[in-house]
């Protein structure tokens, strides 16, 4: 394009685009700040002299922060700048950069660089947009349940969360859900003075834990706090009034640690999700239920749980007979196979009766009969696989007395009878594994069509580990409306070591990949086009792996090798992608103005092993159990946990080495090349420190009753 | 919550024994109630004549009754709906669970004829 005369030069777009950005954002930032200060002089009645001019710049570092119309303006300048010059830089690269000697290398890290742009441009787009909520006065008389879910933690954080809740100002009634069925916690719930619930079994864990407690309360609201998370007295006052609309099914408050050490080497609190994001997901009616120190409404989530119901009932029955229809064939082609070896005429009558059982229910199914006919007819299937199994057994059993009896023979030795014998048990023996296989499928077919008719109806969705995402998916989707309230109203105990971290971690990962990939939750209908980017866009969060590695990776290569990924490191190229850098960087920075927002970005990076492992998990398609995670300390160093990451670092020391010390002895002549190489290996080893650190990490001795105080102390709301 | 019952032939017939609603409040009560009248495996239709509303906790006590019912031989179904009641059962899509008949009657002929 370099021929059309007026065409810029990359250096002038760099210089020219940026001198534009920061005007623009200084009218931007003086034009509101003129509109504030004439309004302020109007109510005033004043006639503003020359000097009172400079209350313009008065206090300007404070109102970029906290005056919220104004922030989001020069917020709205920095994303747009970053995604032009991001957008300049990807199609230089597109048209004119690609190494085409080293497309292994050159293509992945172009596939990299165009993931981080859509990533950029999602994240502008979340947080074009934030809602800053003041709420209106709580409704009076309404009835509100206190729900306390618990499973293992130790009884005294229990204890303080229930003193805690009961101490709440607005009148309510305060439970403890016990799903560890302990004792002490029976009697705590007894000395505090709240109700105590628990349940036969441990079914669907949390999101079960509460469904069974929705069955035996009936208050019209209900906060849920995990175990650890000790309320203020005003939650539900602050919380309840966003009620009086009656379309609003919950209200999310931010979850804050008191147990973090300074520095937060876990990033447990998560201001930039706990701020920015959800604010910006709540302005789009987007924001997610996050599990604890939220209100919802009773009818919105019965009203969930039953229009589901339906839903999930027909596809779990749908599943479970196919399945059941599958798992039959299978058993009877097993059998058949063994035609010669063994009688099978009474088998191939139950077969029949099992096949003929299931052929009803699925006709019934497809033939949109009711469901309980369904139900009833699916449940009649049962006492026919299970006698189908029972007489294979027989078969099975039958099987073996006979070659007990060859063997008895073969081991005779009396010719020619023992040699005939022990042709017959050669071929007895795949008869008799085949029919053992044949019992285990039919058996399993059985007690899925059982478990399927038995399915309850639940509330709280229950179809992943993170209950709360699906649950705010399917809210949603029947167009009730979300609120994210930010102030901390809770504050609870953080894991305190990197083991329970990756844990928890990993469980979020795999749930939201759950809903997303299993529940399609993006393409079913309901969502609003806005609600399905954003959470499209916390899906997408969670393929960054890919990216962090190849960021990684392209560093060391580079240094070890002399490959470039792009065509050259030429003043082009600089003058491309420094703007584009610098933008993201000042945009981030900007957000995070006041707000610790690295570490969230350096563990977003630093994690990409457990990104990897939740996705494999969760297309492999095992079933995924969920973990508590552990609220106390487990003590000990947990390098072991972070051996991927460990050899990256590794590998980029040794690139970086060995490029200082090719251009120190003059071995190479890619100054450009080495130096920027150094530069993203230095800046790739200050983003892997913070896992690093937090493997090495040991907690302090400190009284918890001490922190709480120094936390509300820090933090005053 | 006062109920009634009364058997049909194999079929057990519950009503409510005056006006009123199924709701959040008296939805325990409810199916205390309901649970007392049982035998597990009964057939039975529940004649909602005198319900004129029903919220989703009365909707979730009858689901909830239905399946406990079916986890043995047994079944529900449901007969003489008010309208208001026959909204709330389409709004949330329940009317394709049960089977609904108009009279109590035809529900208790329904189970012959299986």
């Amino acid at each position: 394009m370099g021929h059309l005369a007026f065409w810029p030069q990359s250096w002038q777009v760099a210089l020219g685009a940026s001198a534009l950005t920061f005007l623009v954002i200084a009218a931007v930032v003086l034009l509101t700040r003129l509109g504030r200060l004439r309004r302020r002089w109007a109510l005033e009645g004043k006639r503003p002299r020359l000097r009172d001019w400079t209350a313009l710049f008065e206090g300007l570092p404070r109102a970029l922060r906290e005056d919220h119309e104004l922030h989001m303006r020069v917020f709205r300048c920095l994303g747009l700048a970053t995604l032009f010059f991001g957008a300049y830089y990807l199609t230089w690269r597109y048209s004119r950069s690609i190494n085409w000697d080293a497309l292994w290398f050159s293509i992945p890290l172009l596939l990299a660089e165009t993931y981080s742009f859509v990533g950029a441009a999602l994240f502008v787009f979340t947080l074009w947009r934030q809602s800053w909520r003041e709420p209106p006065p709580p409704p009076e008389n309404a009835t509100v349940d206190v729900f306390i879910t618990c499973y293992n933690e130790p009884p005294e954080v229990v204890r303080r969360t229930a003193e805690a809740a009961i101490k709440i100002r607005y009148p309510h009634k305060t439970y403890i859900l016990d799903d560890g069925r302990r004792e002490a916690i029976r009697r705590i719930a007894e000395e505090v003075g709240c109700g105590y619930i628990t349940r036969v079994d441990n079914r669907h864990a949390k999101a079960g834990n509460i469904n069974n407690a929705l069955e035996v309360t009936n208050g019209e609201f209900i906060l849920v706090l995990d175990a650890d998370m000790i309320p203020e007295p005003d939650i539900l006052d602050r919380t309840l009034g966003y009620f009086r609309d009656e379309k609003v099914a919950f209200v999310q408050t931010p979850q804050r640690f008191y147990n973090v050490p300074p520095g937060d080497p876990f990033d447990a609190n998560a201001p930039l999700f706990y701020g920015p994001i959800l604010r910006g997901k709540d302005a789009w009616n987007a924001a997610f239920f996050c599990g604890t120190n939220a209100v919802l409404r009773r009818e919105a989530l019965i009203r969930m749980g039953l229009f589901y119901y339906v839903e999930d009932m027909e596809r779990a029955l749908k599943k479970a007979l196919t399945d059941a229809w599958a798992a039959v064939e299978r058993a009877r082609w097993l059998m058949e196979r063994s035609r010669g070896v063994v009688e099978l005429a009474r088998v191939r009558e139950r077969f029949e009766r099992a096949r003929a059982a299931i052929r009803k229910a699925r006709r019934a199914l497809k033939e949109g009969e009711t469901l309980s006919k369904v139900i009833s007819l699916t449940g009649e299937a049962v006492p026919h696989l299970d006698s189908l199994r029972q007489s294979l057994q027989r078969v099975r059993e039958d099987l073996l007395a006979m070659a007990a009896d060859l063997k008895a023979v073969a081991q005779s030795g009396e010719e020619p009878g023992a040699s005939e014998a022990r042709r017959r048990l050669e071929e007895l023996a795949p008869a008799t594994e085949r029919c053992e296989q044949a019992v285990r499928v039919v058996q399993e077919a059985a007690e899925e069509v059982r478990r399927t008719v038995n399915i309850e109806v639940t509330p709280m969705a229950t179809i992943s580990l993170t209950e709360d995402l699906a649950t705010s998916v399917r809210l949603h989707r029947l167009g009730w409306k979300s609120v994210y309230h930010d102030q901390v109203l809770a504050r609870g105990l953080a894991p305190e070591d990197l083991g329970s971290t990756l844990k928890q971690r990993l469980r979020w990962a795999q749930g939201t990949l759950q809903v997303f990939l299993r529940e399609r939750a993006l393409i079913k209908r309901g969502l609003t086009l806005a609600q399905r980017l954003h959470y499209f866009t916390t899906l997408y969060g969670y393929f960054y792996f890919f990216a962090a590695v190849i960021y990684f990776l392209w560093p060391p290569i580079y240094l070890l090798t002399e490959i470039p990924p792009v065509r050259a490191y030429s003043a082009e190229f600089f003058w491309r992608i420094v703007p584009y850098l610098a933008f993201n960087q000042l945009m981030f920075e900007f957000i995070g103005w006041g707000i610790p927002t690295w570490r969230g970005r350096q563990y977003f990076q630093g994690l990409f092993p457990v990104w990897i492992r939740a996705l494999v998990s969760v297309l492999s398609g095992r079933k995924l159990t969920f973990h508590v995670t552990p609220k106390t300390r487990q003590e000990g160093i947990y390098l072991g946990l972070i051996r991927p990451q460990l050899a990256i670092c590794c590998l980029t020391v040794l690139g970086i080495l060995w490029g200082i010390v090719k251009l120190a002895l003059g071995w190479s002549r890619e100054f450009a090349g080495i130096l920027t190489n150094v530069f993203w290996g230095l800046y790739n080893l200050l983003m892997l420190s913070a896992v690093v650190r937090a493997a090495v990490w040991r907690p302090k001795e400190r009284k918890v009753q001490f922190e709480l105080e120094e936390a509300r102390a820090a933090h005053p709301r | 919550m006062k109920l009634t019952s009364e058997r049909k032939g194999s079929v057990l017939v519950i009503s409510f024994a005056e006006e009123g609603s199924l709701e959040a409040s008296n939805v325990m009560d409810f199916r205390e109630s309901v649970m007392g009248l049982l035998k597990e495996g009964d057939k039975v239709v529940l004649d909602l004549g005198k319900v004129n509303f029903m919220d989703s906790s009365g909707l979730g006590a009858i689901v909830a009754l239905g399946r406990s019912l079916s986890r043995g031989e047994g079944e529900l179904r449901l007969a003489n709906i008010t309208l208001h009641v026959r909204t709330v059962f389409e709004l949330t899509r329940l009317h394709r669970a049960f089977e609904i008949y108009d009279t109590v009657e035809e529900a208790v002929a329904s189970f012959a004829a299986d």
